[in-house]
């Protein structure tokens, strides 16, 4: 069954203002639990709407939200239960820190989740792992860390609470290529170790291809595709109207296909790229 | 959402007092302020709220809005009325409470008289927030202090001091919300406990909001020094202001508004 699904969500900001705007229109997915949902859209698409309407931090101006087979503003009041096993992590989450320590602060969710202690400094510490925050750091005050450190840190503090979807909004703007490789490495080690799903906003269409099962492409407010990699990636001419792009290695792969090199098809990741090209060159050896 | 902080907020559509001059809309308000203390009988007050009306349908914004303006203030609107009702002698007696309070009908009619004197005082500043932008006011309000200039003040740091904090307001409120819905999503609880606990659990939101106010404050220096800022001196403006036939026609309603009333005084 569905983990979390929605029916006909429709968010309008600003309602019966001169800045009325319909953020999200219509919208119905469902997510299964285990997977891996890559969101990408263009700027003012509705992404950022959309995801926080999982863990009901917006409510619905029409339509549904359910987590689990359950409508979540059934009981408006136990909202805050579904922000416990719905984790957001907001785009540029470091400027949510405020802890004297790092380690406080990762212990904000857990505290209001009412755990004991030890069980507190348990997950702390098991979140601090999964980002690879050292000790050291754990004591230092959030305000004194690196741009990077710092955005590990709030990921470690949503992390914490042990959700059960966790859902991330561009995790990966104005990072490193290390810090890019940290986040998405997190993404899929958690989904393998805890079989939780995993959403992230993303404007990488490598980072997508390379480890979400489906894509949901956002325009306007509208779901414009749901689908699995391959499916969503090989509609090249549809992803370019909406200004958006298909990975670079497939759009060179399309190009060699163009110039008359069967390469095959599907290729989405420079490791998909590399397998072709080495079979593609052993095809050669045979024949020549 | 952070919401309720709407008191007066600029309406961006086109009308008649859009377009007039930030200057005037100033100083017409503050005349009208004075003209309704002038108002000492009810046809004044009358024409007074048949002028504002007037500009009100000029505004092209709708009266919704000046609905919400108005329930803002309502408490304060009540509490003066009370007062007014019970400490005003003269007039005959209507009834007594207890053996000191007594409500006669000159309380009645002063505490009418100032209910409507500060129902008109809110919407007429309502017309000139709601129809003026936060830059066009400071502007407006620059050049209306700039004879202070010979007393030696600052008036352009006054002023664009006063512009850059408008120009934050609704940044900050922005942030406030974004920091907000942050802590939400790690469950924080900001709407149960005791005065004490819901102080405790606001602390997660202002302290980050303070750290970028300082962070957002220096940079805004480092930009304006960067891009040669010195003060007014010498600075010219991007928008000039000008009178147009707009502020002319307002102007002469009001004239002919003071007029009214002095006739009306005289009676
Ligand atoms: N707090 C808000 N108030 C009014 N409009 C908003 C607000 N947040 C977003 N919007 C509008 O809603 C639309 C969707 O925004 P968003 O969900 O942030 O898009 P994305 O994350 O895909 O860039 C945009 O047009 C944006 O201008
Ligand atoms: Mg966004």
């Amino acid at each position: 069954m569905a983990f979390i699904t929605t029916e006909q969500l429709t968010y309008i900001y600003g309602q019966s203002t001169p800045y009325e705007k319909t953020a999200l229109d219509h919208v119905n997915i469902s997510i299964e639990k285990g997977e891996i949902i890559g969101i990408m859209g263009h700027t003012g698409s509705g992404k950022s709407t959309l995801v926080q309407h999982f863990n009901g931090l917006i409510r619905p101006t029409s339509g549904r939200v359910l987590v689990d087979g359950v409508d979540i503003w059934e009981r408006p009041k136990e909202i805050r239960s579904v922000r416990f096993r719905v984790g957001l992590v907001f785009q540029y989450p470091e400027y949510q820190l405020f802890d004297e320590t790092c380690q406080k602060d990762i212990g904000y969710g857990p505290r209001n989740m009412g755990l004991s202690e030890q069980e507190i400094e348990e997950r702390v510490r098991e979140a601090a792992e999964r980002l690879e925050i050292p000790n050291e750091i754990l004591q230092k005050s959030p305000f004194d860390l690196s741009g990077g450190e710092k955005r590990r840190v709030a990921i470690a503090g949503v992390l914490a609470m042990r959700p059960d979807v966790l859902v991330l909004d561009e995790p990966t703007a104005g990072l490193d290529p290390q810090g890019r490789k940290t986040v998405m490495d997190l993404i899929e080690r958690y989904r393998c170790e805890t079989r939780a799903a995993v959403i992230f906003v993303s404007h990488s269409m490598e980072h997508i291809a390379s480890i979400a099962d489906r894509v949901l492409v956002m325009n306007q407010g509208k779901v414009e595709l749901f689908d699995t990699v391959p499916n969503v990636f090989s509609q090249y001419a549809r992803l370019k109207e909406l200004g958006l792009n298909i990975p670079a290695v497939t759009e060179i792969f399309l190009r060699l296909k163009e110039q008359g090199i069967d390469v095959g098809k599907g290729i989405y990741t420079v490791d998909d790229g590399v397998k072709a090209l080495s079979q593609l060159c052993q095809g050669r050896v045979h024949h020549g | 959402m952070v919401d309720g902080i709407s008191f007066g907020q600029f309406y961006p559509v086109r009308s008649f007092v859009h377009q007039m001059d930030g200057r005037v809309k100033i100083v017409l308000t503050i005349a009208f302020i004075v003209f309704l203390f002038l108002a000492t009988n009810a046809a004044s007050l009358l024409i007074c709220a048949i002028s504002l009306f007037f500009f009100i349908a000029a505004t092209r914004v709708p009266i919704k809005t000046y609905l919400k303006n108005v329930r803002a203030i309502i408490p304060v609107l009540l509490i003066t009325a009370a007062f007014n009702l019970f400490y005003t002698d003269g007039g005959t007696v209507l009834f007594k409470i207890g053996s000191h309070i007594s409500v006669t009908t000159n309380g009645v009619q002063t505490a009418l008289f100032m209910a409507v004197r500060i129902l008109l005082l809110i919407i007429s500043s309502a017309i000139m927030t709601n129809t003026t932008s936060p830059t066009v006011l400071t502007d407006s309000i620059e050049s209306l202090l700039s004879p202070l200039k010979w007393l030696r003040l600052d008036i352009h740091s006054l002023a664009m001091m006063m512009s850059i904090a408008l120009r934050f307001v609704p940044t900050l409120i922005e942030e406030t919300d974004k920091i907000m819905n942050s802590q939400k999503a790690r469950g924080a609880d900001l709407e149960s406990g005791n005065l004490l606990r819901r102080i405790k659990a606001l602390l997660p939101i202002l302290i980050p909001l303070l750290i970028s106010a300082f962070r957002r404050a220096a940079e805004l220096a480092d930009a304006m020094e960067c891009r040669c800022y010195h003060g007014g001196d010498g600075r010219t403006r991007l928008r000039v202001m000008r009178l147009s036939w707009r502020d002319g026609v307002a102007i002469t309603v009001f004239v002919l508004l003071l007029v009214g009333l002095i006739l009306l005084r005289r009676m």
